[in-house]
Parts: structure tokens; C-alpha cells; sequence
């Protein structure tokens, strides 16, 4: 403590111990919590391996996936959102948890102590909207590469088969 | 060629039976972007709601913060706004405070192609609470737990191009050559100079001309009735959904005539060349549907 802020006692520091442990706090849990959710979009993103590679087999996975892609109402874009929302929740908390740690009142420890912390419009209006953008068209079709290929490459099948059909085809006219 | 053509299209409208299942895609592609058109605009109100109902929390407070403020400045006390002596420990004033009653909230505004698809919207939480207690965002509402909603999906205009699209490409790609021969004419025709894969090929041709306008027709149905606009859905996007209705409706009907074999069932009636047609039809359709059944771990399952 003498290294880091030049003070023997915890009273004399210059910044609100209660507000730095829930600066801590939120940032260990925050992290546990996003790698929770990181194994279940794993899950997610198995699942959807599983689906792409059948939809060589059945092309119409592939044109579901196209469509809700282009429509921007896939899991990708819903998860992009999930991730982009957890993202604003923690710098928000975080906001709040700095101004609290600035809070003039040196050498606090407790919540107990936190009563008399008080904070005016100005720290809200610090506080900006999650303004959320689809993600471009460029990602969608990157994330939509293997899928674009199967309709692709069944569409060249499917005509090279019609051409070869016509060109072999024989009739009995009567 | 233009003479093929020509015949092929009398041909068509002599049969009806392409014309009649355009007629049912239209229906459905109809109620599907008015429905979607009027789920969109839930969405939106929904989102209006959350912010207005945030917005009057939030004024509340700063109201009330404000008069703890003048009564501590030694104000009287103002019997229409009572302070109870515990919101000037624990109060509006305080950040903390806010956070705990009245959450934010984020919400998904809904994407400029929404009406078009609802895809996995109904099965993933598109509202967040910003809790400050509870170390992550809180999904806000359930995802869909019906078997049969899971299992087909809402009714969208997607789901339309899935199911109703690939029979009226079935339509189109029936009877290339059967009825030319029942009706004497192929034999009229092959004993022009012109070979039987030119006269296909033309037939082909003229078919797939007709089924490109026919689904160009039925996408830019479904942006008009559905309200997408142009300009906000992007060019891109708009080509690429187009595309992949209009690749799934070539490999139907890739599929449809290469199912045929070549000698003699060009020429057999159309219920009995169209046995691969069919099995693809039902198979495919039964078999994605158990795949999209499959249960998708719940957002918070591991909060």
C-alpha cells in the first residue's frame, strides 16, 4: 500500500475501498460469467456445425439459414446482441463503481458506509444508450460462406444433370 | 426458338396447374408478409414500451432526488411528494438505488428484415435487463417451449419459399415431353430439323425464364406487403435472400428433370417420373424439421 499510493493507513488513501473491491468484484465475475457463456455459445456453435455439414446432404438447411442471415433473425445476430449487451451491462457497472471509488470519502470499507454516497444527473448523463447496429452484410455472408457454397454447388449439380439429361435424353414418339 | 417458347407458354396455361399453385404461393406469401408486417410492428411498440416505461421510472426518481435535495437545503416539506426517512439513506439519490428497482433495459429493435423471417427470434431472449446486482444481463422473456412452434416455425414468409415454393417448381418442371407425345405433337415436331435435346433445352430454358420471374414477382410481393424497405434492408441483403429463394427453387428443379431417366420416361406420364421429386419433397422437408426440434440450450441455463 505504501509502494502503490504513499500511505501507511487505509483512512488516509484518496479513494473509496469499498467502491475498488466492487470494481474488483464485478471485474472477476464478469469474467466468470462471460466464460460461462462463451461455453454455451460453444454449445450453440456445435450445434450449428452439425446443421452445416447436413446441409450438404439437405440444401434446404442451408436456404433456411441463408434467409434468416440475410433477414439479420439468426442465433449469430442474437448472440452478437446478447454479447454487445453484456458488454454496455459491465462498462455501465463499471461507470458506477469508478465514481464510487472517487467518492470523496477516504478510507471507506463498508456498504454500511456507502449511505451517505450520493451521485447527481451528471454521472447519468455519462451514461450513453446501447446503440446496436446489425452485423454488416460482409460477416453475414463470411459467416454464411459454407452454406452459399452448398446451394452454389448444388445448383451447378443440378444443372450440369439437367444438361446432361437433355443431351443423353432419347424419347419414343410413339 | 421464339416459336418453342410460345408453345411452351400455351402449353402451361392449357395445364393449369402451375398457374393455380402460383396463385396459392401468392396467397400464402400475402398472409405471411402481413403477418410479419404486424409481428414487426409489435416488436417496435414493445421497444417503445420498455424505453417509455424506463423514462418514467427514471423521472420519478430524479424528482424525488430533487426533493430530498430541497429539503435538506431546509425546504418545506411538500405533502403531494412524501419522503419516507429511509430513501434519504438509501435512495433515489444514490446509483445503486435506481439500478435495483428499475433495471435498464436493452432491447433488440427489430432488423429491417424481420418480416420476412422470423428465424430464431422466438427461441432467444431479445430483451435485457442491465442488472446491477446479479453479475450479468437477465434475459427478459422465455423463449418459445411449443413442440409445434419448435418443430415447423412460425409462419413467415421464409417458411413459405420452404414449403409452398418447391411445388409450384414441381409444377413447372412436370410434363416436359409427356404430353407432346400423348397429344401426337413430338413427333410433329422432331420431324422438323430440330433435335430433340434443342427442343428440350428450349423448353427448359423457357421454364426456368418463367420461374425466375415468377419468384422475382412473389420476393418483391412479399418486401411490398411485409413494409421492407429497400434502403434500410440493403441492396445486398435483398439480393441475397432473393438468391437463395431462387437457388433453392433451380435445384428443385435441377433435381425434377435430372430425376427422369433418359430412355423412355421423358415421355411417361408425370405421376410416374416424378417418384425422386416426391421423396425429396417429403424427405427433406421431415427430416430438417426433426433437426430444427432439436432443443437448444436456454440462454441463462448456466446464469
Amino acid at each position: 500500500m505504501r509502494r502503490t499510493h504513499g500511505v501507511e493507513r487505509l483512512d488516509a488513501l484518496k479513494i473509496n475501498v469499498f467502491g475498488v473491491g466492487m470494481l474488483e468484484e464485478e471485474s472477476d465475475e464478469g469474467a466468470v460469467q462471460r466464460a460461462s457463456f462463451d461455453r454455451l455459445y460453444a454449445v450453440y456453435g456445435a450445434q450449428e456445425r452439425v446443421r452445416q455439414s447436413l446441409s450438404a446432404l439437405m440444401p434446404l438447411i442451408a436456404v433456411r439459414s441463408v434467409s434468416m442471415s440475410a433477414a439479420a433473425t439468426d442465433v449469430d445476430e442474437l448472440l452478437a446482441f446478447a454479447r454487445a449487451a453484456e458488454a454496455y451491462r459491465f462498462e455501465f457497472v463499471q461507470l458506477l463503481n469508478q465514481h464510487l471509488a472517487k467518492f470523496d470519502k477516504p478510507g471507506q470499507l463498508t456498504a454500511d458506509e456507502a449511505g451517505a454516497y450520493t451521485a447527481g444527473p451528471e454521472l447519468w448523463a455519462q451514461v450513453s444508450p446501447l446503440l446496436y447496429a446489425p452485423r454488416s452484410i460482409a460477416a453475414t455472408w463470411t459467416n454464411q460462406s459454407w452454406h452459399l457454397g452448398v446451394l452454389t454447388g448444388w445448383v451447378l449439380v443440378g444443372l450440369a444433370a439437367v444438361a446432361w439429361t437433355t443431351h443423353r435424353g432419347r424419347v419414343r414418339v410413339r | 426458338m421464339r416459336r418453342i417458347v410460345r408453345h411452351e407458354w400455351r402449353q402451361m396455361f392449357r395445364e393449369r396447374t402451375a398457374l393455380v399453385l402460383l396463385a396459392v404461393l401468392v396467397c400464402a406469401t400475402v398472409s405471411a408478409a402481413r403477418m410479419g408486417a404486424h409481428r414487426t410492428e409489435l416488436w417496435r411498440a414493445a421497444v417503445a414500451d420498455y424505453s417509455t416505461l424506463q423514462a418514467r421510472h427514471l423521472d420519478r426518481y430524479r424528482v424525488r432526488a430533487a426533493e430530498i435535495e430541497r429539503l435538506d437545503a431546509g425546504g418545506i416539506p411538500d405533502p403531494r411528494l412524501p419522503i419516507h426517512p429511509n430513501e434519504r439513506e438509501w435512495g433515489p439519490r444514490q446509483p445503486t438505488y435506481a439500478l435495483a428497482w428499475m433495471p435498464p433495459k436493452v432491447v433488440l429493435p427489430p432488423p429491417p428484415g424481420a418480416p420476412l423471417a422470423v428465424g430464431q427470434t422466438n427461441r432467444i431472449p431479445l430483451a435485457h435487463e442491465v442488472a446491477f446486482f446479479r453479475g450479468v444481463t437477465v434475459p427478459m422473456a422465455e423463449p418459445t417451449t411449443s413442440p409445434l412452434l419448435l418443430a415447423f416455425g412460425a409462419f413467415d414468409v421464409a417458411l413459405v419459399f420452404w414449403l409452398v415454393y418447391p411445388l409450384l417448381v414441381l409444377a413447372l418442371g412436370a410434363d416436359l415431353l409427356a404430353s407432346e407425345r400423348g397429344n401426337g405433337t413430338l413427333a410433329l415436331v422432331l420431324s422438323q430439323p430440330l433435335s430433340l435435346g434443342a427442343f428440350a433445352a428450349t423448353k427448359v430454358l423457357a421454364r426456368s425464364l418463367l420461374l425466375i420471374a415468377a419468384t422475382a414477382a412473389v420476393v418483391c410481393l412479399a418486401f411490398a406487403l411485409g413494409g421492407v424497405s429497400l434502403q434500410s434492408f440493403g441492396a445486398a441483403r435483398a439480393v441475397t435472400f432473393a438468391a437463395a429463394v431462387l437457388a433453392y427453387g433451380c435445384l428443385w428443379l435441377g433435381w425434377r428433370w435430372s430425376s427422369t431417366p433418359a430412355d423412355p420416361a421423358w415421355a411417361r406420364t408425370r405421376s410416374g417420373s416424378s417418384g425422386a421429386g416426391c421423396r425429396w419433397s417429403c424427405w427433406c422437408p421431415c427430416a430438417s424439421m426433426s433437426l430444427r426440434s432439436s432443443s437448444i440450450p436456454r440462454r441463462h441455463a448456466c446464469a
